[in-house]
């Protein structure tokens, strides 16, 4: 069953359609909010209210196949409506231990080099101003079309183009390797 | 200005067409600004896609369901949280006269029959009295309640 059909179970009452959509989008959702936070538990809080939204609108969703990019507007709008609350705009806290990796790695100097690596893209990501983190995020790890982050973000295809350009350019020099670096 | 801006992003996420993919390698073979923003374009791409994201620690749905459905959250709640304000007070005046027949000495019993006598009263459910006779049963290491003394 596509998530149209879902919808369209959903505006109709049925609960266990619902949690069909919620348990196939929240890792999605968990993502982009925890992207757009920094942290866990606003994510999971964020993730809840993005669903409850999902829910309670579910009556006014036209099944025109663009669930995802209309899921993502409803979670773009939580998550800068909570930047917003905040007033820490562009501020997001880093969390070294979440970026852990378990497993086998490469030799001890490469994994300090690719450990610095992101530690310097993560801090980097966080400080975009949140439109272009939204856009870049939505593109880079949620695979939305331009056309689609436009729809999500309630803007143009151009802007949309222009905020992940910037966004780009503003990692590009961040991870330009340091003066003097090996 | 740059010459590749508005494919950068489809370039660097293989959403372009043979075509459009080879007009922007063309062009960037014969532009080295282009050439080099693109490279450091794709280490950038490459590099965000090994940051994790965690994985939500519970899942959505409890929450989700309890919002929804305030009546049964509540209902799975634990007995104490379930009490009434009265059934509450009533337990705290027992548990103040265990105590003060714990501290006279010797227990009197009245704690067992004020107990009976709120519950016959009908202020606690079932589930809270069995709680507070488990109480009772603690304070005084009740063996019929599983107490040692």
């Amino acid at each position: 069953m596509n998530d149209d059909q879902l919808m369209t179970r959903i505006a109709a009452g049925e609960e266990a359609a619902f949690r069909l959509l919620v348990e196939r989008w929240e890792r999605q959702v968990h993502a982009f909010h925890w992207r757009m936070t920094g942290s866990r538990e606003e994510a999971e809080d964020l993730t809840q209210d993005t669903f409850l939204k999902v829910h309670a609108h579910a009556g006014g969703y036209r099944p025109e196949g663009r669930f995802q990019s209309w899921l993502f507007r409803i979670a773009g709008n939580l998550a800068r409506s909570w930047a917003r609350r905040r007033k820490i705009i562009g501020w997001v806290r880093f969390d070294p231990d979440v970026h852990d990796r378990a497993g086998r790695g490469p030799a001890p100097d490469a994994v300090v080099a690719g450990d610095e690596l992101r530690r310097r893209l993560q801090r980097a990501l966080a400080c975009l101003p949140p439109r272009q983190r939204e856009a870049l995020v939505l593109r880079r790890y949620h695979d939305l079309s331009q056309r689609d982050i436009a729809a999500a973000m309630g803007t143009s295809e151009g802007a949309v183009e222009s905020l992940l350009v910037r966004a780009l350019d503003t990692l590009r020099r961040e991870l330009a390797p340091e003066p003097g670096a090996r | 200005m740059n010459h590749i801006d508005a494919r950068l992003a489809d370039w660097l996420s293989g959403n372009l067409d043979p075509a459009a993919r080879e007009a922007v390698a063309a062009h960037c073979a014969a532009c080295e600004p282009c050439r080099r923003r693109l490279e450091q374009g794709e280490a950038v791409w490459q590099a965000l896609g090994e940051l994790p994201a965690p994985a939500p620690e519970r899942p959505a749905w409890e929450g989700i369901a309890a919002a929804l459905h305030p009546e049964r959250a509540k209902a799975g709640a634990p007995a104490w949280r379930r009490w009434s304000f009265p059934a509450a007070a009533a337990a705290a005046l027992v548990c103040g006269v265990v105590l003060g027949d714990r501290l006279a000495g010797e227990p009197t019993g009245v704690a067992r029959i004020l107990t009976d006598d709120i519950i016959a009263g009908t202020l606690l459910s079932e589930d809270a009295a069995a709680d507070l006779d488990g109480l009772i049963a603690t304070a005084w290491n009740d063996p019929a309640q599983g107490g040692t003394r």
